[in-house]
C-alpha cells in the first residue's frame, strides 16, 4: 500500500510539471498537436485523480455509517412480509377445511366456525393488503382476493346459472363475485341472523359454491406465499436486491404501497362511506365487511401494517424501518423528528378509530363527528407519508428524467 | 458597435457548426430512441385523459396515438438528417417544429433540457450546418450529405456569430442555472443536497463522503461557482481545457447522482462549440479516419484479396472522400498534403484567398473549388447578411431581429419573477424557462373538494381517476396546474348537472425537507379564478422558519 502510495506521488509530480509545460502559453497559435497533447494531459489526469480516490478509501478503510436500505428491506422482507403471507396462507387453508367440513353437513355450530375462520382470513389478509408489488402484482392477486362492495347479484346468477360449479368457474368470474367479500355475502345476514343463513345452504349449489370460493381463494393464498418463500419463488431475494434508488427500487414501491394503503383507508374504507364521493349522501353499503360488522377492526389491521413496515417492527422486535432511515437522514418536523410526527400521527389514528363504539355503518350517522374525526387523521397521515416523509427520502422519484425541482 | 458587427460577421471556419451538428443530432436521435423504448410516449401522450397545456397554448392538443407515434419516429429522422446533414434545414426546421409540439402539449413533462433543446434545434435553422466541407486542411471533403448530394452548396466559412450564437445560448444557460443557485437555502443551507445526497451513500469511490454535510455544502458552492464562471472559462485559450474537464465532471457527477436523462450528454456534447475551428477540423479528421478505417476493414472482409481502393459504393465513400476526388481517403489526405496551391497551410491565408472568400460575408463559392459544378450557386441570404447594399433584399436583415429578439427575450425573460409578489420557490410564479435546474425539493399533495351551492352537497374529487401518477404529483406543488385541474373539476361537475360547482383545493407543501404546510387558501372557490400572468393571490404565502425548523 505504501508502495503504492509513494508511486503515485512520483506520478503526481511528474505528471504536474509536464502539465504545467504543457500549459505554459508556448506560442501565440496553439496548433493541433497542443489541443491533442491538452486533451491527453487532461485524460491522464483524470485517470490520476480516480486511482488516488481509490488509494484513498483503500486506506481509510470501511465505509462510514451511511443508511443501508438493503438492512432495511432485508428486515421487513424476512420480519415482516414473508411471515404475513404464510399465516395469511394458513388461514385460508383452516377456512377451506372449515368449509369442507360444513359442506358436508351444515350445521349452526360448523357455521359459526366457519365464520370466525372467514374473520380471522380477512384479519390476515389486511395485514398483507400493502403488499401490492412482486407475486401480488404480477398474479394480479389484489382484487380477486378483495374487491367490495362485492356483487350480489352477478354472486347469485353465479350460483343460480347453469354452470357446474368447481374452482376452474370461480376462478373464471370478475373479482367482485369471489373473494373474501363474496364468501361473507353468503356466511352473513346481518338483518335475519344464522339461521337464516343456514337455510340458504339448503341448495347443494350453493353449498359447492361457497367450498369453490374457499378453494379459489387458498390456491391464491398458496401461490402468494410460494412466490415471496426463499426456498420456491423467492421473491424476497429480488426485493431485497432492489435496495437502489431508483422509481423500481423495492424502498420506493414500498413507500409507495405505504401510502396507498393509507389513501385506501383514508377514500374507500372511510371517505366513500361518508359521502366524500357521493356530494355528502352517506353510503353504508359500501363500508368494507358490513355484513359480518367487522370493519373498524380490519381498519386496525390496516394501521397496525402501516405502523408495523414504518417501525420496521415485528411481533416485539423493533428493527430497522422507515422511521430509522428517516433519522438518519435527520428529517425534521416542525421542529422535531418527523419519524416522531409520523408515529404519532399512527397513534392519532388509532385513538381516533378506537373512539368509534359501533360498527362502522352505524357510526356513519350515530357517532359522525368521531368517524370525521378519523378521517381527518387518516388525511393528515397521507401528507406526512406523501409530502414530507416521501421528499425526506431524497429519493427523487420520478417516472421519468428529472431536472425540475 | 461597429466594430462588434465586424466580429460577428467575421468568417470564420464551418467546422464547430459541423460538429456542433453532429452531436445535436446524434444525441437526439439517442433521446428520441431511449424516449420510445421507455414506453413514455405511451405514458405521457397517450395515456393520460386531461393533459395541462401552457398559458396561450392550450390550442395545443396530443394526437392519436398511432400520430403520437408518428411524431415521434419523424423526430427521430428529423434528428438523424441533422446529424447526417441530410435535408439539414428541412430536418432542423422538422425536429424544431414537432419537439416544440410535444413539449407544449403538457407541464407535467416540462424540463430546462427540453425548453434547452427546443432553443437550439430553433437556433440550428438560421444556420447553414448541412452545407459545409470540413475547411482549411481538407477542403473539398464533405461532411454532409447535403453538399454530397449538391457539392456546390457548399461553404467553409460562415460568419462568426453563426458559432457565437450557440456559444452565447449555452452561456445563458449555465450562467442563468449560477445565478438561481444564489439563495440562501442553497448556498448558506446546502439544500436540497442535504436531502438528496446522503442517498449516495453505496456510490463507489466517493459514496461514504455524502452522508457528510460538508460535502453537501462543497457541491452547492462549486456548482454555483461552476455554472456562474463556465462560460466565461470556456472563452479563453488557456482556461479552456480546464473548464472543459470541469464541464465533462460535472455533468457526469449529475448523471451519477439524479435521474437527469440525457441533459449531461447534451451539455458535454454542445459546450465543445467553445473550442476554436482546429480542434473541431481535427475532430473531423479522426472521425473520418476512423469512418474510413471501419470502410477499409469491411471492404477487405468482404473482398478479399482485392485491393482496397475504388470500388467502394458510393453511400460508403460520402463521409470520406467525396467531392473533386474520387479516390480513397489515404490516397486523398497524401494528394491533398501535396497540393500547395490550393490549401495553404498559413491559416491566415485561408480566410483571404481572392474570389473564394468575401471577407463580408464568410462565404466561400468558389468554381475553382469546386469543378463538378462550375457555376456558382445562388448566395444564400442567410448567409450574407452584409452584401452590398442594392441586393439587400428586405427580408436579409429579418434573420438577425429575429435572432436578437430571441435572445433579448432569453436574457430578460428569466427576470419576470422579480414581479410577482412572495417567493419564487414555494409560488413557482415565473419558475419556469428560467434555467432553475435541480434546485428545490418539492412535494405536495392535493385534495380537491367540490360543493353544490345548491343543496350544500359536498365531494371530494380522486385526483388519480384522472391524472397519471406523475401528473399528480407535478401538479400538487404548482398553483397553476392545481387551477387547470380545477377547471377541469369545474366542468366535469357541470357536465353531470350540477351549475355552479364550488371548486376548492385542500394542498400541502413541503419545501426543502422542511414541515408540510397547506399551500393555497383552502377557501377559495377556484372555480371561479382565471389564469394568467397575474399574481395568484390565493397562494399562501410561506411564513418565514423557525431556526429549529430550518434544520
Amino acid at each position: 500500500m505504501k508502495q503504492k502510495s509513494q508511486y503515485i506521488l512520483a506520478q503526481a509530480t511528474t505528471l504536474a510539471q509536464a502539465s504545467a509545460c504543457a500549459f505554459m502559453p508556448k506560442h501565440k497559435h496553439d496548433n493541433i498537436a497542443t489541443v491533442v497533447v491538452t486533451g491527453k494531459r487532461i485524460l491522464l489526469y483524470t485517470l490520476f485523480l480516480t486511482v488516488l480516490l481509490t488509494s484513498c478509501t483503500e486506506e481509510t478503510g470501511e465505509a462510514g455509517e451511511e443508511f443501508n436500505r438493503s438492512q432495511l428491506l432485508e428486515n421487513i422482507g424476512s420480519n415482516i412480509i414473508v411471515p404475513a403471507f404464510a399465516t395469511f396462507s394458513q388461514s385460508t387453508m383452516t377456512l377451506l377445511e372449515q368449509a369442507k367440513l360444513f359442506a358436508e353437513a351444515p350445521s349452526e355450530n360448523r357455521l359459526t366456525a366457519l365464520q370466525d375462520d372467514w374473520k380471522t382470513a380477512t384479519q390476515r389478509w389486511e395485514q398483507i393488503a400493502m403488499y401490492d408489488l412482486g407475486p401480488m402484482e404480477t398474479q394480479d392477486a389484489m382484487t380477486s382476493i378483495s374487491n367490495f362492495p362485492t356483487n350480489t347479484i352477478a354472486i347469485e346468477e353465479a350460483i343460480g346459472g347453469g354452470s357446474e360449479i368447481s374452482e376452474a368457474y370461480i376462478a373464471s368470474l370478475g373479482s367482485s363475485s369471489k373473494g373474501l367479500p363474496a364468501i361473507e355475502y353468503l356466511l352473513f345476514d346481518k338483518e335475519n341472523g344464522n339461521e337464516a343463513v343456514l337455510n340458504t345452504f339448503a341448495s347443494d349449489k350453493r353449498i359447492s359454491f361457497i367450498v369453490a370460493l374457499c378453494e379459489n381463494l387458498n390456491t391464491i393464498a398458496i401461490s402468494l406465499n410460494a412466490g415471496w418463500q426463499p426456498e420456491s419463488g423467492n421473491y424476497l431475494a429480488t426485493f431485497t436486491s432492489m435496495d437502489g434508488k431508483d422509481a423500481g427500487s423495492s424502498v420506493v414501491l414500498l413507500a409507495n404501497q405505504l401510502i396507498i394503503l393509507t389513501e385506501s383507508v383514508k377514500n374507500k374504507k372511510v371517505g366513500i362511506p361518508l359521502g366524500k364521493k357521493s356530494l355528502g349522501q352517506m353510503l353504508p353499503k359500501d363500508v368494507e365487511a358490513w355484513r359480518s360488522g367487522i370493519s373498524l377492526a380490519l381498519i386496525a389491521e390496516n394501521i397496525t401494517a402501516i405502523d408495523n413496515v414504518f417501525r420496521g417492527k415485528s411481533g416485539t422486535v423493533d428493527g430497522i424501518g422507515f422511521d430509522d432511515y428517516l433519522d438518519q437522514v435527520n428529517a425534521q418536523y416542525e421542529g422535531a423528528p418527523l419519524s416522531q410526527a409520523i408515529a404519532a400521527q399512527l397513534t392519532n389514528i388509532s385513538t381516533a378509530q378506537q373512539a368509534i363504539s359501533l360498527p362502522l355503518q352505524d357510526a356513519l350517522t350515530a357517532e359522525t363527528a368521531q368517524v370525521e374525526k378519523l378521517y381527518d387523521e387518516l388525511q393528515r397521515l397521507v401528507v406526512l407519508l406523501k409530502t414530507d416523509m416521501m421528499s425526506s427520502l431524497g429519493l427523487l422519484v420520478t417516472f421519468s428524467d428529472n431536472d425540475g425541482d | 458597435m461597429k466594430h462588434l458587427l465586424q466580429r460577428i460577421n467575421q468568417p470564420t471556419s464551418i467546422a464547430p457548426l459541423i460538429v456542433f451538428r453532429m452531436v445535436f443530432g446524434a444525441v437526439m436521435l439517442v433521446s428520441m430512441v431511449r424516449f420510445m423504448l421507455k414506453g413514455w410516449v405511451y405514458e405521457q401522450y397517450i395515456k393520460p385523459q386531461f393533459y395541462f397545456p401552457y398559458f396561450g397554448f392550450e390550442w395545443i392538443r396530443p394526437l392519436p396515438p398511432a400520430a403520437m407515434y408518428a411524431v415521434f419516429v419523424l423526430m427521430a429522422m428529423a434528428a438523424l438528417g441533422i446529424m447526417l446533414g441530410l435535408y439539414y434545414r428541412w430536418s432542423a426546421t422538422a425536429f424544431f417544429l414537432l419537439f416544440t409540439y410535444v413539449e407544449l402539449i403538457d407541464k407535467t413533462n416540462y424540463l430546462n433540457h427540453y425548453y434547452f433543446v427546443s432553443l437550439i434545434s430553433f437556433l440550428l435553422i438560421w444556420v447553414p450546418a448541412g452545407r459545409c466541407h470540413a475547411g482549411r486542411r481538407h477542403a473539398g471533403r464533405y461532411f454532409s450529405l447535403d453538399v454530397w448530394r449538391e457539392p456546390a452548396s457548399a461553404y467553409s466559412q460562415v460568419p462568426f456569430w453563426m458559432i457565437g450564437m450557440f456559444q452565447l445560448q449555452l452561456g445563458i444557460v449555465y450562467f442563468y442555472a449560477g445565478l438561481a443557485k444564489l439563495n440562501a437555502d442553497w448556498l448558506l443551507e446546502a439544500l436540497p443536497l442535504k436531502i438528496w445526497l446522503p442517498v449516495h451513500t453505496d456510490l463507489p469511490l466517493i459514496g461514504p463522503l455524502m452522508q457528510y454535510a460538508w460535502v453537501a455544502y462543497a457541491f452547492s458552492w462549486f456548482g454555483a461557482l461552476y455554472d456562474l464562471t463556465v462560460p466565461f472559462l470556456l472563452l479563453y485559450r488557456q482556461t479552456r481545457p480546464w473548464a472543459y474537464a470541469a464541464v465533462v465532471v460535472f455533468h457526469i457527477t449529475t448523471w451519477l447522482l439524479f435521474p437527469i436523462g440525457m441533459f449531461p450528454f447534451i451539455m458535454i456534447g454542445l459546450t465543445l462549440i467553445f473550442f476554436p475551428a482546429r480542434f473541431h477540423e481535427s475532430l473531423i479528421d479522426s472521425l473520418k479516419r476512423l469512418i474510413s478505417f471501419v470502410k477499409h476493414t469491411l471492404m477487405r472482409g468482404i473482398m478479399v484479396g482485392e485491393d482496397t481502393d475504388h470500388g467502394d459504393g458510393r453511400m460508403v465513400s460520402v463521409f470520406t472522400d467525396h467531392g473533386d476526388s474520387n479516390e480513397d481517403t489515404d490516397h486523398g489526405d497524401r494528394k491533398q498534403a501535396l497540393s500547395p496551391v490550393l490549401y495553404p497551410h498559413k491559416p491566415e491565408q485561408h480566410s483571404t484567398i481572392p474570389g473564394l472568400v468575401s471577407s463580408q460575408t464568410g462565404t466561400v463559392l468558389s468554381p475553382v473549388l469546386y469543378p463538378h459544378k462550375p457555376k456558382p450557386a445562388a448566395l444564400s441570404p442567410v448567409l450574407c447578411p452584409h452584401k452590398p447594399e442594392k441586393n439587400k433584399a428586405p427580408y436579409a436583415h429579418f434573420y438577425q431581429y429575429v435572432l436578437a429578439l430571441f435572445f433579448v427575450w432569453q436574457l430578460l425573460f428569466p427576470w419576470r419573477f422579480l414581479l410577482y409578489p412572495g417567493e419564487l420557490f414555494w409560488t413557482e410564479q415565473g419558475y419556469r424557462f428560467s434555467w432553475r435546474v435541480m434546485l428545490m425539493e418539492k412535494a405536495g399533495y392535493v385534495t380537491f373538494h367540490v360543493k353544490d351551492p345548491a343543496t350544500g352537497g359536498e365531494s371530494e374529487v380522486s385526483v388519480s381517476e384522472y391524472l397519471t401518477p406523475n401528473q399528480e404529483k407535478m401538479m400538487a406543488t404548482q398553483p397553476d396546474m392545481i387551477l387547470q385541474f380545477a377547471h377541469f373539476i369545474r366542468d366535469q361537475y357541470r357536465q353531470q348537472g350540477i351549475e355552479q360547482p364550488i371548486v376548492q383545493a385542500e394542498a400541502y407543501v413541503t419545501l426543502n425537507g422542511r414541515g408540510s404546510r397547506l399551500f393555497l387558501d383552502p377557501d377559495v372557490n377556484l372555480a371561479k379564478m382565471e389564469d394568467g400572468w397575474q399574481h395568484k393571490s390565493w397562494i399562501i404565502a410561506k411564513q418565514p422558519y423557525t431556526a429549529a425548523q430550518a434544520q
